[in-house]
């Protein structure tokens, strides 16, 4: 796959979580399902946009780790805030 | 594609460590809310209630969007296409307008409810947090801005384009953020 089809798919998933997300929060959907859901949904955003927006999947150093491993920190924090 | 795998951060290497510290301080925001929140639980989800998720939608669209015609406007300039990748900057730059009038129209409509910031604790987050975000989509269009000009000036070629790179990197961070505040804010209840 071409670089620029496979950024165009990115993006398309993107689009996808991001609607699912609206249309959950539309129904006022609560509850540890729904947290799981769209934390795992902004998770895979959040990756997706690290790895093949900001390039870090070419990077070789080990600094290219510290957007991913801010990002399970941030949302695991929220997870046991929200959770708890 | 060697020569790809073998670079390292993309972009100058004093704009990772900007990124990195404004990582911090947004880190440190949104996990304020959320405590904040596990003691106001009703006040939150009551207040957040009357948020316009469309609005928050849309905006997570145009600024999604906005990251991938940067990286396009890379890939474009990589390829040595000066005139595309500006092309593709240019369209970011409508992107990231069109957020700034949604945000502007969002904050209008709170102010007109006569909501402000001492209204209560989540409206508090809310306004401070997004127009936060907002200085960040601001400053962003301002780099992008000055890459596109120095674009229209030649500086830019498939063998310099660091200058690119670094603009979008820090494009790709204000949308990163986005991304985490939308459904903290908006949905998460």
């Amino acid at each position: 796959m071409s670089e620029t089809k496979r950024v165009f798919f990115i993006w398309a998933i993107l689009i996808i979580l991001t609607v699912v997300g609206y249309i959950m929060g539309e129904r006022g959907m609560s509850g540890t399902l729904a947290l799981t859901i769209l934390l795992s949904a902004a998770l895979i955003k959040s990756q997706l946009v690290i790895s093949y927006f900001m390039e870090m999947r070419y990077a070789n150093t080990r600094l290219k780790w510290i957007p991913t491993i801010w990002l399970l920190l941030v949302l695991s924090a929220i997870a046991i805030a929200i959770a708890a | 594609m060697t020569e790809t795998i073998q670079k390292k951060l993309p972009g100058d290497f004093a704009i990772w460590i900007f990124i990195y510290a404004e990582l911090m301080v947004f880190a440190i925001f949104f996990i304020s809310y959320a405590v904040t929140r596990s003691n106001h639980v009703e006040l939150f989800n009551e207040s957040q209630q009357l948020l316009n998720r469309t609005a928050g939608m849309a905006n997570t669209v145009a600024l999604i969007t906005s990251s991938w015609f940067v990286v396009n406007a890379v890939h474009a300039i990589k390829a040595g296409r000066e005139l595309l990748s500006a092309r593709w900057l240019g369209g970011a730059l409508v992107m990231g307008g069109l957020f700034l009038a949604i945000k502007i129209f969002e904050f209008y409509t709170k102010s007109v409810e006569g909501i402000t910031l001492s209204t209560n604790t989540f409206y508090m987050f809310y306004l401070s947090l997004t127009f936060f975000h907002f200085l960040h989509v601001v400053l962003g269009m301002v780099i992008l801005s000055v890459v596109l000009i120095n674009m229209r000036k030649g500086k830019y070629s498939a063998h310099e384009t660091t200058g690119v790179e670094t603009g979008a990197s820090y494009w790709h961070m204000v949308d990163l953020v986005w991304i985490i505040l939308f459904p903290l804010i908006y949905l998460i209840r």
